[in-house]
């Protein structure tokens, strides 16, 4: 009978001979296995190992809900093709229709957004974006006059002003306003009273945590300084060691002086909000082109680009892991090699 | 796929040669090798319930095991030896009694002992154990074809040492 797999004939004889003798068991050792298995339980029926199987089911879950949740955005945000026409360009057309197009907008006609209000207590670095539109480059001028007036007037300042009219037909204008925080509402609600109100964008941050710890570590310094003086009127101490308590006095009033001016710096962000007022004379390029697709085909788009934007953030999650997953697969190739040559070492000493 | 769910008694019954004897070849030594084995089937028993017949057979899973005892006891000897500072499988290979088989001749008994464990693990498991290739090779994490390189040099080297010592 020939052996399965040998590269050669020559050994069929030698391995019949080894064949022939193969050594059985000894019957002790034969008892003790027996003895082994007369306690074993019988197995179950074959299944997948529970983590497999756990982790098949977790594989299907997570694939139904990624798909499910992309449809279910896709449908909710298919809505009728109507829809999609109203908001601000609606509102616009509205009262170009309804009013004279002036640089001067009707209180309440147009649909303005939250102006949010700053905190009475706590100190705020308030920012806000206001984007207006115009009738003409005459208009353009003498609002943007009006704004830093209303700026000043408010106890705020002009931090930077943007003209321009190339062309001579259309013009923008971009200022960067300084008001005070406490009057930025008033601000706001001028500013939007320019002319037609465009958009609006608010961000509102906490410095009041800050003021309140470069506070405590200015009277933590405060106090080291007065520590540091009251040890210096002593007259006992060695040049030495006058010299140093000096040098540690230099450094700490000058941490002080650093503490101050933060604190001051904060303060003042706190105390003056941000306003970017973007004056323009352009019309809207484009007012909502209607959709016309069906809603299976909205959803399905809908749907397509959030499975594009859940693949973009998965690919940037590999790509961010990536240096630590080959770092990782170096790591199991070398224990490997490691396993594989300590074995060598084992089974075929030189 | 249909498995026949067979006893761990049964299967333990049909490989305890084999896996007896593939313990022998690799170690060279009866005593170890009862005990080796002895400790696979323990070892078996314990996971008996995480066996997969689809992944492998009883055979194959079972040489697994007693490699990896086998492995260990060499790791346990080599320490041992660099304590003691004494060579244990050189006292050892100065046993009279027939260790491979009870019908070899004097000259086939030498020849394998003269062998590396490596050498005379791969001749167990493709010609006692008559396990294939590809499940050899898995056992012994090496490719297909290393493996039958080192068979067919295993047995070339068997073989020449057989007849040199027959000739002298």
């Amino acid at each position: 009978m020939s052996l399965p797999d040998l590269i050669d004939e020559r050994f069929e004889e030698l391995a019949r001979e080894l064949r022939s003798a193969t050594p059985a068991a000894p019957a002790e050792l034969r008892a003790r296995v027996r003895a082994l298995s007369s306690g074993a339980p019988e197995p179950r029926a074959v299944r997948l190992p529970r983590r497999r199987r756990l982790g098949l089911a977790l594989a299907a879950l997570l694939t139904v809900a990624v798909a499910g949740s992309a449809l279910i955005y896709g449908f909710v945000t298919s809505g009728p093709s109507e829809e999609r026409a109203k908001g601000p360009a609606i509102a616009l057309e509205s009262r170009a229709a309804g009013a004279a197009a002036t640089d001067q907008a009707a209180p309440g006609s147009v649909q303005r957004g939250v102006i949010l209000p700053p905190s009475r207590t706590r100190l705020q670095d308030y920012r806000a974006r206001i984007r207006i539109r115009v009738s003409g480059l005459e208009a353009l001028s003498r609002v943007t006059a009006r704004a830093m007036r209303i700026a000043r007037r408010l106890g705020g300042f002009v931090a930077s002003v943007d003209y321009g009219a190339p062309g001579g037909r259309e013009g923008d204008a971009e200022l960067i306003l300084r008001i005070p925080t406490a009057h930025v509402q008033e601000a706001i609600l001028s500013f939007s009273e320019l002319g037609t109100f465009v958009a609006q964008q608010v961000s509102i941050r906490d410095a009041q945590r800050r003021v309140d710890d470069l506070g405590a570590r200015i009277a933590g310094r405060r106090g080291a300084i007065a520590r540091l003086e009251v040890r210096l009127r002593d007259d006992a101490l060695t040049s030495e060691e006058r010299a140093r308590l000096q040098r540690q006095l230099a450094g700490e009033r000058s941490g002080l002086a650093r503490l101050a001016r933060a604190r001051q710096g904060a303060l003042e962000r706190g105390r003056l909000s941000t306003v970017s007022l973007s004056l323009t004379t352009r019309a809207p390029a484009v007012v909502e082109k209607l959709d016309r697709r069906g809603r299976v085909e909205r959803s399905l788009d809908g749907a397509a680009g959030v499975l594009a934007r859940e693949a973009s953030i998965t690919l940037y999650a590999v790509i961010v892991a990536g240096p630590a997953l080959l770092l990782a697969a170096v790591a199991v190739l070398l224990a490997g090699v490691r396993r594989r040559r300590v074995e060598r070492r084992l089974l075929e000493p030189r | 796929m249909a498995t026949e769910a067979r006893s761990f008694a049964a299967v333990a019954g049909d490989n305890l040669d084999a896996v007896h004897a593939y313990l022998l070849y690799l170690t060279g030594d009866r005593s170890a090798a009862e005990d080796l084995t002895a400790e696979t089937f323990e070892k078996a028993f314990r996971i008996w319930k995480r066996y997969d017949p689809r992944r492998a057979s009883a055979r194959t899973w079972l040489c697994q095991i007693a490699r990896t005892t086998a492995l260990d006891h060499f790791r346990a000897e080599e320490r041992r030896r660099r304590r003691e500072g004494t060579y244990a499988l050189a006292e050892r290979g100065e046993a009279e009694d027939p260790c491979f088989g009870e019908g070899f001749s004097p000259e086939l008994e030498g020849a394998l002992r003269s062998l590396s464990a490596a050498e005379r693990e791969v001749i167990a498991l493709r010609v006692i154990l008559e396990l294939d290739g590809e499940s050899s090779a898995r056992l012994l994490g090496i490719s297909p074809t290393a493996c039958s390189t080192r068979l067919s040099r295993a047995l070339q080297k068997l073989q020449e040492k057989v007849v040199s010592d027959v000739l002298a």
